[in-house]
């Protein structure tokens, strides 16, 4: 069985579900009709089929890797940095936020420090150049 | 139209060309913000030039947008993302001289062969533009939904769940019917729905630094035969091939002005309505490598010659009907009337002189422009692609988190690139396609709305979506095009 095609159709099935509940609580039009939750429906009752059609179709493939704890760890770190960008900038500051971000990339991306230095300088001054200096795009 | 030739107007349409290649190329910067940067420029200009540079800006703007997916997988404009894996495998295999080659050049015949039926059926092509109401808009949607399904290399199936998750992102905010908020969570942030280029900066930047984390290796291409130098790569071998190729060429450009004058449509629907339909025809035999290069070169013609056929047509509807055909061009209506020019059928009688200019810049951008921009993007794009990746991430996620921030300078946005890079993430992992999320987001709208306009204006008699002529004739295009696309998948998989 292919574990990973089996999430891949729960997944879609419940989503569908959330979507259906969601919509729940939006209003019809008069005399009935659907409103503002008719595609919304359309499109969950797609996942539920697509994501049942998916469990039947694939269920009996080859599995698949599994992934190891390090390769997560490295794939939040990334998500995590670029997280941080929102919280720290209104409070550091564009110049000193993508700094940051850049430069906690190039170490968790495992290039030399001093590489990951001037790649992070080289980008922040690209970027502040071309953005604010050139095409007057404020940041 | 000597003011067009005069150092000024030449001046205009260099400088208009520059700053459209440099807004394209760079992810999160669109021809349309391009243009609306332009806007107080515009003021001050006679409208002889502040138009043609308009032209000139979105013309090569909209070509420059694969510059991005050509060196780091990011496509700048939603018209890109239809055949993004192609122009990057293409890129990697033959050099991007010939990638951005095919792009620049198809982008040109394409743009000329538009603009050759904007000047002969402008005024024809526009009183059929008029017998579209909202059923036939709804069709025009379903059946670029459609052939996007087909248009995806791998599973249909997995393809109709991505559609639908690009579908579903785009009912976030304000819903066209009652103006009620959907899947907002409270967020006012949420209302205004979710911008689609914040979005494919997540689905294709930043999902690629992701893949890369969780990996730590890229896909890894033979080096590009050196066959001829940068000019001969660029220029003669695209050239050959859409001589090669003029069906192709010329029928996408066709469909990309027939989608394009279509009020609202615009380049991007036209260049994924005909990709689509060439990606349905991939894959016969799969057996043959060399085959399938190939094919992904007729792709690319097909999505590029239509995107700028369609950059022609849009200006159509705003020509001859005061009607916008795409965001650039309502824009452009915008200029008509701060400089006092009124569109319409009266325009055609009272500034001939500004109709053939702006034909000209059409003409010139096509011809001098691209083929000049493009070489210089090309350039710069092969000095990019020799970086090593793991240097370019970096710079990518900059590029990624800054593009995302200035579309409304909110970091809002930041958190939705990010989460949507995630989302991507775990759907390539899942072998989900990610181009048709982008298809879902843009086509979308068009369908509810004018599924909902029409079904209200019936008073909900859904036999009126097929009594039309032109309905029903784009509801047959629609199954051809799913029967086709079952019996080519089918044949593929034997």
């Amino acid at each position: 069985m292919n574990r990973d095609e089996i999430i891949n159709g729960v997944l879609l099935m419940l989503v569908g579900g959330l979507v259906w509940w969601q919509t729940a609580s939006f209003p019809t039009l008069e005399e009935g009709y659907p409103g503002p939750s008719l595609f919304p429906r359309i499109i969950s009752v797609g996942f539920i089929l697509t994501g049942g059609l998916l469990l039947f179709s694939r269920a009996l493939k080859k599995d698949q890797v599994t992934p190891t704890e390090k390769q997560w760890l490295k794939l939040l770190g990334g998500l995590g940095l670029v997280v941080i960008y929102p919280i720290l900038h209104p409070h550091l500051g564009f110049i000193p936020t993508l700094g940051i971000v850049c430069l906690g990339m190039g170490f968790l991306l495992g290039v030399k420090p001093w590489i990951a230095v001037v790649s992070a300088f080289g980008t922040v001054l690209f970027i502040f150049l071309t953005f604010e200096q050139l095409l007057g795009v404020s940041l | 139209m000597s003011i067009l030739f005069s150092w000024e107007g030449i001046l205009a349409l260099l400088l208009g060309g520059f700053y459209g290649a440099v807004f394209g190329a760079i992810p999160g910067l669109t021809a349309t913000l391009a243009v609306a940067l332009f806007i107080p420029v515009a003021f001050f200009l006679d409208p002889m030039i502040a138009l043609p540079a308009i032209i000139a800006i979105s013309s090569v703007a909209i070509f420059a947008g694969d510059v991005g997916s050509t060196v780091a997988r990011i496509p700048g404009t939603p018209a890109s993302a239809a055949y993004l894996d192609e122009l990057y495998r293409t890129a990697r295999k033959k050099g991007p001289f010939y990638g951005l080659g095919i792009s620049a050049l198809g982008s040109a015949v394409g743009g000329i062969i538009g603009t050759i039926l904007l000047i002969f059926s402008a005024t024809t092509i526009a009183t059929l533009a008029k017998q579209f109401s909202s059923f036939e808009y709804f069709w025009i949607a379903v059946l670029g939904l459609a052939a996007g399904i087909f248009a995806s290399g791998g599973s249909p199936l997995k393809a109709f769940a991505s559609l639908l998750f690009g579908l579903l992102l785009s009912t976030v905010g304000i819903d066209p019917t009652l103006g009620h908020p959907r899947f907002h969570f409270d967020s006012p942030d949420l209302l205004g729905g979710l911008n689609y280029i914040v979005a494919m900066i997540g689905l294709f930047g930043f999902s690629e630094v992701l893949e890369y984390l969780y990996t730590g290796t890229e896909q890894k291409y033979e080096p590009p035969q050196k066959v001829g130098g940068a000019m001969h790569q660029f220029y003669k071998k695209p050239l050959l091939l859409i001589v090669k190729e003029k069906w192709l060429v010329f029928r996408s450009a066709v469909l990309g002005v027939f989608v394009g004058f279509l009020p609202g449509a615009g380049a991007d629907i036209g260049a994924w309505v005909a990709t689509s339909f060439q990606q349905m025809r991939k894959g016969k035999d799969p057996a043959d490598a060399a085959e399938e290069d190939n094919e992904d070169d007729r792709i690319i013609l097909a999505g590029t010659s239509s995107n700028n056929a369609a950059v022609a047509s849009a200006w159509i509807p705003a020509l001859s009907l005061g009607l916008p055909g795409d965001t650039v061009t309502a824009i452009v209506l915008g200029v008509f009337l701060m400089k006092g020019i009124t569109p319409g059928p009266l325009l055609f009688e009272q500034q001939p002189d500004l109709l053939w200019s702006l034909y000209l810049t059409f003409l010139i951008a096509n011809i001098v422009l691209l083929p000049f921009y493009g070489f210089l993007t090309a350039r710069m794009a092969s000095f990019l692609i020799k970086i090593p990746f793991k240097l370019l991430l970096s710079f990518i996620t900059g590029l990624c988190v800054i593009g995302a921030f200035a579309i409304n300078n909110s970091v809002f946005d930041v958190w939705i690139m990010a989460g949507m890079g995630l989302v991507a993430f775990l759907l390539r992992r899942g072998g989900f396609p990610l181009a048709q999320v982008v298809l879902g987001m843009v086509l979308g709208p068009i369908m509810e709305q004018n599924f909902m306009v029409s079904a209200i204006k019936s008073r909900w008699d859904l036999m009126s979506f097929f009594e039309r002529p032109l309905a029903l004739g784009l509801m047959v295009g629609t199954i051809v095009i799913v029967v086709l696309g079952v019996r080519l998948k089918s044949r593929f998989l034997k």
